[in-house]
C-alpha cells in the first residue's frame, strides 16, 4: 500500500488555533466530506446491489408471482425442495454449460497462443490484434444477428460445406431441436470474447521485462524453454483467473442462445429458464430459489478461486519470479 | 558473461520457420474466421432482395451503392424508429457515464485518501459485488426498480449502468494513489477544502483515467443486451440493442438483406470509433481484470 494519505489528525494537529472561526474544525469538515462523497453511491450499491439479493432470498422462501405482494404467502422451504424433486427437470440445462465451459478453455488456449506470438513483435502484430479483438466491441444483438446469418441453413458457412462437399451436404447448424447446436453457440461465444482474453494475457506478457528474454536467449534457451520457464510463470496467475471466470461464465450464459436460437429446445440455458420462470411463468418465489442456487454454487467457485490464486502468488513469490 | 563466445545471429532453422508458418498460419485463419460473418452481413445488407437470395453469401453486391435497405431500416412505415432508438441509449449513455465519472471518482478519492470506520468494509463489498452476477437477481432488482418507480423506463438503465461498478471504481483509486498527496498537503495549508481540493486539484488531473472509464463504459452500454430486455420495454424508451431484437419480428414479411442492413447500422458506429479509441480499450481491460 503506498503511503502518505490522510493520516487522520497529522495534518492537521500543528495548526492549533482556527484562524476562520466559522469554518468547521478539520475533523468535522474531513467527517462531512466522507459523509458527502459516498452518500450516493453507497445508497446505489445497497438499493441496487445489497438490498436485491436480500429480496431474493426472501422471496425464495415465499410463492410470490411476480406482480402481487399481497397474494404472497411464506411457504418455507417448499421452492427449494421442489427445484430438487418434483421439478428437478428445471436443473437440466446446467449440462448445457458444459459446452461454453468446454468452448472457453479452447477460447482461452487460443488466446494465450495469440498473446504469445502478437508478443514478439513480429510485423502485422497490431493489426492482426485489432481485427481478432473487434468482435468484443461489436453490438451484442448485431453480432448474434451477425453470427446467425453466418450459420443460417442458406448462409455463408454452408455455401463454403456446399462448395466443398456437394449440395447435399447443407448442415442444419442452428437446429434448437439438436443438442450438437450448442457447439455452434459456444463457437459463438468464442468467437465474440477470444479478444478479451487476448488483450489480458498480452497486457501480463508486456509487464514482463525484455532483459529476462535475452538473457535466457544468451544461455541459449530455445523458444520452448523461455516460454515455459519465463513466460508461463508470469501469467500462470492471470490464466488461473480467466478458467475460474470462464467457468463462472459458463453457469451464467443468457444472451447468446437467447438472440441465436432464442434459447428454445435443446439450447436452453440454467439462466434463461430462470429468467423465464419468474417474468414469463410468474413464478418468481421459484425463480428466486433457482437464482440463489446458483448464486451458491458461484460462490463456491470464488472461494475456491480465491484460495488457489493466493497459493499460486506466494509459489510465484517463492520462486522469485515476477 | 560469455565474452567468448561469438555473438551469433540466430539462424532460420527449419523448426523455428516452421513456428513463425504455425503464427502466421493461425493469426490469418482465425483473422479469417472473424471477419467473414461480418462481411457476409455487410454484402449482404447492400443487395436487392432478389440478389441476396440469387447469390452467394460471401459473393459482393453488385452495386455497392444501394442503399435501399438501409432506407427501409431508417424510414420504416410504422413502429418505433431508429433514430429514436440512437438518441434513446445516447440519453442513457450521457446521463450513466456522467453520474457514474462523477461519484465514482467522488468514491475512489474518500477511499483512497482517508482511513475512516468502514472503509475495508465497503472496499470488500465492492469486491464481493463482483460474484454477485446481474443476471441473478433480475427478479429482486425489478421489484426495487419498481419501488422507485423507475420500472420499464430508462432511467432503470441509468441507475443500473451509473451503479457500483468495481473496474471504474479500482481504475480511479489506482488513479488517485498515484496523484501525489503533497498537492493536497500544500493546499490544505492554503487553506482549500476537500471540496476545493476535490474538484479544483483532482478531477481535472484525473482526465486520462476519466476518458479511460467513458470509453469502456460507452462501449458496455451501447452494446449491452440483457439490463434493456430486463428492465425497459416500453417502445418509446427501446435501446438499439432491443430495437434491433424486436427489429427481426417487426419486419417478418421484408427481406433479410434488410435485417442484415439494420445490424450493419448497430454496428457501425462502434466500428468507427474503435478505431480512434482502441489504445484506452486495451488499456482499460488491462487495468481492470489484472486488479480485479
Amino acid at each position: 500500500m503506498v503511503g502518505g494519505y490522510w493520516m487522520t489528525d497529522a495534518a492537521v494537529r500543528p495548526r492549533p488555533t482556527p484562524m476562520r472561526p466559522f469554518r468547521f474544525d478539520a475533523r468535522g469538515q474531513r467527517a462531512l466530506t466522507i459523509f458527502l462523497f459516498l452518500v450516493v453511491p453507497m445508497f446505489s450499491l445497497v438499493a441496487l446491489n445489497i438490498f436485491p439479493v436480500l429480496e431474493l432470498i426472501y422471496i425464495s422462501f415465499t410463492n410470490f408471482n411476480g406482480v402481487n405482494w399481497a397474494k404472497a404467502k411464506v411457504i418455507g422451504i417448499r421452492n427449494y425442495t421442489d427445484l430438487l424433486g418434483r421439478d428437478s427437470e428445471m436443473l437440466l440445462p446446467i449440462v448445457n454449460s458444459l459446452y461454453y465451459l468446454g468452448g472457453s478453455l479452447v477460447q482461452i488456449i487460443l488466446a494465450t497462443w495469440f498473446a504469445v506470438t502478437l508478443n514478439q513483435k513480429l510485423p502485422g502484430s497490431q493489426f492482426f490484434r485489432t481485427i481478432l479483438f473487434l468482435p468484443f466491441v461489436l453490438n451484442a444483438v448485431a453480432s448474434a444477428m451477425v453470427f446467425r446469418h453466418f450459420l443460417q441453413l442458406d448462409g455463408a458457412l454452408n455455401d463454403f460445406v456446399v462448395m466443398i462437399f456437394g449440395p447435399g451436404a447443407k448442415f442444419a447448424w442452428l437446429d434448437a431441436s439438436q443438442s450438437y447446436t450448442n457447439f455452434s453457440l459456444a463457437a459463438a461465444s468464442v468467437w465474440r470474447y477470444l479478444g478479451f482474453n487476448l488483450v489480458v494475457t498480452f497486457g501480463v506478457l508486456q509487464s514482463i521485462p525484455q532483459d529476462q528474454y535475452d538473457a535466457a536467449k544468451l544461455e541459449g534457451a530455445n523458444g520452448w524453454q523461455q516460454f515455459w520457464r519465463i513466460t508461463f510463470p508470469s501469467i500462470k496467475l492471470v490464466l488461473l483467473l480467466q478458467i475460474m471466470l470462464s467457468a463462472v461464465g459458463s453457469l451464467e450464459v443468457f444472451e447468446i442462445p437467447l438472440l441465436i436460437t432464442g434459447g428454445a429446445g435443446k439450447t436452453s440455458t440454467f439462466a434463461i429458464e430462470m429468467v423465464e420462470t419468474g417474468f414469463k411463468f410468474r413464478r418468481a418465489g421459484f425463480a428466486a430459489a433457482m437464482a440463489l442456487m446458483m448464486l451458491f454454487i458461484v460462490i463456491i467457485f470464488f472461494l475456491i478461486t480465491r484460495i488457489l490464486s493466493r497459493e499460486t502468488k506466494s509459489a510465484t513469490q517463492r520462486e522469485g519470479v515476477t | 558473461m560469455t565474452v567468448r563466445r561469438p555473438k551469433r545471429r540466430r539462424p532460420l532453422t527449419l523448426a523455428r520457420l516452421a513456428v513463425r508458418v504455425l503464427q502466421y498460419g493461425t493469426l490469418v485463419f482465425f483473422s479469417f474466421i472473424v471477419l467473414l460473418p461480418l462481411w457476409s452481413v455487410l454484402a449482404g445488407s447492400l443487395k436487392t432482395p432478389l440478389e441476396y437470395l440469387a447469390t452467394s453469401h460471401t459473393a459482393p453486391p453488385q452495386n455497392w451503392f444501394n442503399f435501399e435497405n438501409f432506407k427501409a431500416v431508417l424510414f420504416p412505415a410504422y413502429g418505433p424508429s431508429f433514430f429514436q432508438a440512437f438518441f434513446n441509449t445516447l440519453v442513457v449513455m450521457i446521463s450513466s457515464i456522467i453520474l457514474l465519472v462523477m461519484f465514482g471518482s467522488m468514491a475512489a478519492f474518500v477511499l483512497d485518501r482517508f482511513r475512516f470506520h468502514g472503509r475495508m468494509v465497503i472496499l470488500a463489498i465492492y469486491a464481493g459485488l463482483v460474484a454477485v452476477p446481474g443476471i441473478l437477481t433480475p427478479i429482486a432488482t425489478f421489484q426495487v426498480l419498481q419501488f422507485f418507480g423507475l420500472a420499464n423506463t430508462r432511467w432503470a438503465l441509468v441507475a443500473l449502468y451509473s451503479g457500483a461498478d468495481i473496474v471504474s471504481l479500482l481504475i480511479f483509486i489506482q488513479f488517485i494513489r498515484g496523484i501525489s498527496t503533497e498537492i493536497d498537503d500544500s493546499a490544505r495549508i492554503e487553506g482549500a477544502n476537500y471540496f476545493q481540493i476535490f474538484f479544483k486539484l483532482i478531477l481535472p488531473m484525473l482526465s486520462p483515467a476519466i476518458a479511460t472509464v467513458a470509453i469502456l463504459r460507452s462501449v458496455y452500454i451501447y452494446n449491452d443486451f440483457v439490463l434493456p430486455y430486463l428492465y425497459s420495454n416500453r417502445p418509446e424508451d427501446w435501446t438499439v440493442s432491443i430495437m434491433l431484437y424486436n427489429f427481426t419480428g417487426l419486419t417478418a414479411t421484408v427481406s433479410q438483406a434488410v435485417v442484415a442492413a439494420g445490424a450493419v447500422l448497430v454496428i457501425l458506429p462502434t466500428l468507427i470509433g474503435f478505431f480512434f479509441v482502441q489504445r484506452y480499450i486495451y488499456a482499460g481491460i488491462t487495468q481492470g481484470a489484472v486488479k480485479g
